[in-house]
């Protein structure tokens, strides 16, 4: 069955489940709240929220690209269309300032907004729903103590049937399983908070887990890597996962930066400029239950330098000229240069291994430039200095001259799609 | 090797390793000397010129990337001899104290105003955070780049 026939078999079906499910696609509307509710809301509540909306990333996702935090606007594109993030701010009248803690939190666990309307699953409440009461109340008076901000976020540009909201009803039956997560008897309290955290408010599989046709998550690939916006987030967890220690995870995702991983860059960049906002527990929680995915094997990355590449001597100019004042390996000890590649090796990152030229691709593109005032890494774009041939050439030289993989495939057509995009996206 | 770059208009023959970069090539050869050797990393801007309409680090740009394409520098933004109007706004405002930085942040701004010719106040800042000042005269420099959009 090709794809497309699948995925109108699969629409089929979620039609007649939608319908015999009546019930459930109707949701009533909830009444709004007054404008002064939850003024002089317990201070340590707010500011639990506010770590859990770091962990969620809620605003990078919510923030359209130069505009106000949690206004909304910020295109999403996914394989279905376009879908435009909404304004969570308090305001009254483009945000969600009349809605009450019990329709956030239905939107939360259910996926259903104030007025009774399905949202799609972009919104990962899949995920949301496994958090607790007290989380989920802690996000809802994080997110009202925001400036309240203007700001009608454009319409979804879905094509049909994508546009009929009433379907996702079908869809949550398959793949909506809602409630708070049950702790897992045997495994330590860590281990249980991380694993919390990993499937709830992080929701790390929304981009680490491959989706299926009707863009659910593919529960018997978790954590097994995807592509996601033009990036690759690498496998956490099975076969193609590498090892990770706690302190190199833990490190990594308060940082952005591991010396035995590379640099965290693209959307991975985003979530962990947030993340270093978040208390060191719950990171190491996170990197105790991930970690934990690859039995805390050892990341044994091997540094590569296969020597210039014999095909590619235009290549090597311009490895030369743009790359090597970071990069070049040093002679004395086969580990990168000077900073700001803090001496690690470019073979160490996942993005030269990476089967796809992705990751490579947009970090030449865009650079690295998430952490300017944590002190983190930092890469210039090379968008605008370098032509998509001379960009092309670089990706096959890099590929061929630090890694041990095959050649890739399509580079060109992948440096034109990242010009394409621009940095953000 | 000889590769034929052009450069404020003019077409200069560079001599020497292919994988040199710009900034070199415009100081050492070229002899314009407003492009500055910062860091050679990309990481300060004060080398900054103008390559097909986009600011780069000219450190960072190998000669043989150029064939064909038109770099322009601080030189190539006189008019008659004189200050154009992004270095006259940056004399006004007195927006250098050492100096160092200045000729890549007229570059950037030059490059900001071409793009946006009425720059909001947090464009000004995203568009001119690839440079830096350690002089701390960023304030002055922000002034400077409103003053050239209104002139």
């Amino acid at each position: 069955m090709t794809m497309k026939r699948l995925s109108i078999a699969i629409v089929g079906v979620l039609a007649l489940l939608a319908v015999a499910a009546f019930a459930t696609i109707w949701q009533p509307e909830l009444d709004e709240v007054d404008e002064h509710s939850m003024v002089g809301a317990d201070q340590s509540q707010i500011a639990r929220g506010y770590d859990l909306a770091q962990l969620g990333n809620c605003q990078s996702c919510h923030t359209a690209e130069g505009s106000e935090p949690y206004a909304g606007g910020r295109a999403l594109a996914t394989p279905f269309g376009t879908i435009f993030s909404v304004n969570i701010t308090p305001d009254r009248e483009t945000g969600i300032g009349t809605w009450s803690q019990e329709a956030f939190s239905r939107a939360m666990r259910k996926g259903v907004d104030r007025e009774g309307t399905h949202l799609y699953p972009a919104f990962p409440y899949t995920h949301f729903t496994k958090m607790t009461d007290a989380d989920i109340d802690a996000v809802y008076a994080y997110l009202r103590s925001v400036p309240a901000v203007r700001n009608e976020a454009p319409d979804n540009s879905l094509p049909f049937p994508y546009n009929i909201r009433a379907l996702m009803a079908g869809w949550n039956l398959l793949f909506l399983d809602d409630g708070p997560l049950q702790a897992v008897g045997g495994q330590s309290e860590a281990w249980n908070r991380g694993r919390y955290l990993v499937d709830g408010v992080a929701h790390c599989s929304a981009c680490h887990t491959p989706r299926n046709s009707v863009g659910a998550e593919d529960s018997s690939a978790a954590l097994a890597g995807a592509e996601i916006n033009g990036w690759y987030a690498p496998a956490l967890a099975g076969e193609g996962a590498r090892g990770w220690t706690k302190p190199q995870l833990a490190t990594y995702l308060s940082t952005g930066f591991s010396r035995a991983h590379g640099a965290a860059a693209g959307p991975m960049g985003e979530t962990v400029a947030d993340l270093a906002k978040v208390a060191p527990a719950d990171i190491s929680a996170i990197a105790t239950y991930i970690s934990s995915l690859t039995d805390e094997r050892a990341a044994t990355i091997a540094v590569v330098d296969n020597g210039v590449p014999d095909n590619l001597a235009a290549a090597h100019d311009l490895w030369v000229g743009a790359c090597a004042s970071c990069h070049e390996p040093s002679a004395a000890t086969g580990q990168g240069g000077k900073n700001p590649s803090y001496g690690v090796a470019l073979s160490t990152g996942y993005a030269v291994h990476s089967p796809q030229p992705l990751n490579t691709v947009r970090t030449i593109v865009g650079g690295v430039d998430f952490y300017r005032d944590m002190g983190g890494p930092y890469m210039p774009g090379f968008e605008g200095s370098l032509t998509t041939v001379q960009i092309a050439e670089l990706t096959r030289y890099v590929r061929a001259r630090f890694s041990d993989g095959a050649a890739w495939d399509d580079v060109g057509g992948t440096v034109q799609n990242a010009l394409s995009k621009g940095n953000r996206q | 090797m000889s590769i034929s770059i052009e450069v404020n208009g003019t077409k200069h023959d560079i001599d020497g390793d292919p994988s040199m970069p710009l900034l070199y090539a415009l100081r050492d050869q070229i002899g314009l000397r407003g492009a500055k050797f910062g860091c050679g990393l990309g990481q300060c801007g004060a080398c900054t010129v103008i390559v097909d309409g986009r600011a780069v680090f000219s450190c960072l740009m190998p000669v043989s990337a150029l064939e064909g394409r038109a770099v322009t520098t601080t030189e190539g933004l006189l008019e008659d001899g004189k200050p154009g109007k992004v270095h006259q706004a940056f004399i006004d405002e007195q927006a250098a104290q050492c100096g160092y930085c200045i000729s890549g942040m007229v570059m950037r701004a030059q490059h900001l105003l071409e793009r946006n010719p009425d720059p909001s106040d947090d464009g000004i800042l995203t568009g001119m955070q690839t440079n830096l000042c350690r002089c701390g005269t960023h304030a002055a420099i922000i002034r400077a780049v409103k003053r050239a959009a209104r002139t």
